[in-house]
């Protein structure tokens, strides 16, 4: 999936507040950007994933949480 | 001391020469505040029931004379009452009630709290996808805990955190009702009628405490449940009401009972007993159904009542008394209504200037004067603080 195909439908999921599909394309669209090398953004996309994936109950946060944490950006 | 305080030197007296409490305490916004504080925040109030938040995860938002709390079902065994409100920027927190899977988010910052009441995420607190700084320590940042306990499927909250535990504040009347430490189990959504009505949270205990008005408000009760089969339950500073000797069971047209609560000895037979526990929770017991009524205080003028029934058995295993289930409900729900322009009456009543509290009926409105002890003592001891 593009990254403008990724955006869009990050934007889909608000409209509708699917918090579960929030939480899986944050933590895709953060993962895309550490990759790249961008760890800012990446940190701040993969926090917004942390965030919709506690809220929802997903294991997945805990993959978000060790991102941040490598790189000092969580506990 | 507060200059504008009312005058509790006449409510203060014996039975025979006192006057109720002051026309302010049921109409002027400020004495609502004090009495917020030194009556409700003070004790251990009742806020709403078990059943709100049945399964893990649910939770249920309550405003409590103005003050946000959030009941919140942490676990199979454990319900738990918070502040309502983000520590970060003091933005309430739920606003509806619902199911929870995963944490609590603010829905401002996305501050996130477990159902433990930990916070678990300050996102981007520390600058964008930097969610840590070193000011901010999370072990310190969690939920405002309310102490809370839940009595008769009632759920307690102690708001000041300043009363003893609720065990020993409850002592008399969990003594007086050991016999009904029974599993309650409530009858599901017929079961539970509010009513919103138009007076001061007082008058519906003090409604409630005496059986003086029951022929003239409640006529259909005299064919069974005369006046004098009824008693006086006086337990000053803790609760007052009225039992009845001639209790009568529902039942219906093919003579269908409820079962009666397990073990009980040979005066709930016959014998039902109906509380006000102060200041907000009036409770009845019977040998085969229980009901509390729980006051939210809205303002000087008006309150929730809220009206729970429960039974001794789980009606989800008895769809064969359902129809009689609903038939109490009704029955309940058209005495209770009975009450209603009483406690409105009153309500407008108190607008009379003149009116100096009402002189009582010692013999026969004990009961109510035990409340109005209760309050003006309660408020006499915040004020000479």
């Amino acid at each position: 999936m593009t990254l403008e195909c990724l955006n869009k439908k990050i934007l889909e999921a608000h409209e509708i507040k699917d918090v579960p599909l929030l939480g899986h394309l944050y933590l895709r669209a953060g993962k895309l950007f550490v990759d790249k090398g961008d760890i800012d953004h990446g940190c701040f996309l993969l926090t917004a994933a942390y965030v919709f994936c506690l809220e929802a109950g997903l294991s997945e946060a805990e993959d978000a949480r060790a991102i941040l944490r490598n790189h000092g950006r969580e506990e | 001391m507060n200059l504008k305080a009312s005058n509790l030197n006449k409510t203060l007296q014996p039975i025979d020469v006192a006057r109720g409490l002051p026309n302010e305490h049921y109409v002027d916004q400020s004495v609502f505040d004090e009495e917020k504080q030194a009556v409700l925040f003070d004790n251990w109030v009742g806020i709403g029931i078990k059943a709100d938040v049945p399964n893990e995860g649910d939770v249920f938002p309550v405003e409590f004379a103005g003050m946000p709390l959030l009941v919140v079902r942490e676990n199979l065994n454990t319900v738990k009452v918070y502040q309502n409100t983000c520590r970060h920027r003091g933005m309430i927190l739920i606003q509806e009630p619902g199911n929870v899977r995963g944490t609590i988010r603010c829905p401002y910052h996305s501050w996130c709290y477990g159902l433990d009441g930990k916070l678990r995420s300050t996102p981007h607190a520390g600058g964008p996808g930097r969610n840590l700084d070193k000011s901010l320590d999370r072990k310190q940042l969690g939920l405002i805990k309310i102490n809370s306990y839940v009595f008769r499927e009632v759920i307690f909250v102690n708001i000041s955190g300043n009363a003893p535990s609720f065990v020993d504040y409850a002592s008399k009347l969990i003594n007086r009702w050991r016999e009904h430490e029974k599993p309650l189990f409530h009858g599901g959504k017929e079961s539970s009628f509010p009513f919103d009505v138009a007076c001061n949270w007082k008058l519906a205990v003090e409604n409630y405490c005496e059986s003086y008005h029951l022929p003239w408000i409640h006529p259909g009760l005299n064919s069974y449940s005369r006046l004098e089969d009824h008693y006086h339950i006086e337990e000053p500073g803790n609760f007052a009401g009225q039992g009845t000797k001639v209790y009568r069971q529902i039942e219906d047209n093919d003579g269908l009972k409820f079962p009666d609560f397990k073990g009980l000895s040979d005066f709930w037979e016959k014998g039902a007993e109906y509380v006000a526990f102060f200041p907000n929770v009036l409770f009845a017991a019977q040998r085969d159904h229980a009901y509390a009524i729980i006051l939210l205080p809205q303002g000087p003028n008006r309150t929730i009542e809220r009206n729970e029934i429960f039974y001794s058995f789980d009606p989800k295993e008895r769809p064969d008394l359902q129809g009689l289930i609903s038939q109490n409900a009704k029955l309940w729900k058209d005495v209770l209504d009975e009450d209603i322009f009483v406690v409105e009456g009153m309500q407008k009543g108190r607008k009379g200037i003149h009116f100096d509290g009402g002189k009582f009926a010692p013999v026969m409105d004990s009961p109510t004067f035990v409340f109005h002890d209760w309050v003006a003592k309660k408020i006499d001891q915040s004020r000479s603080l």
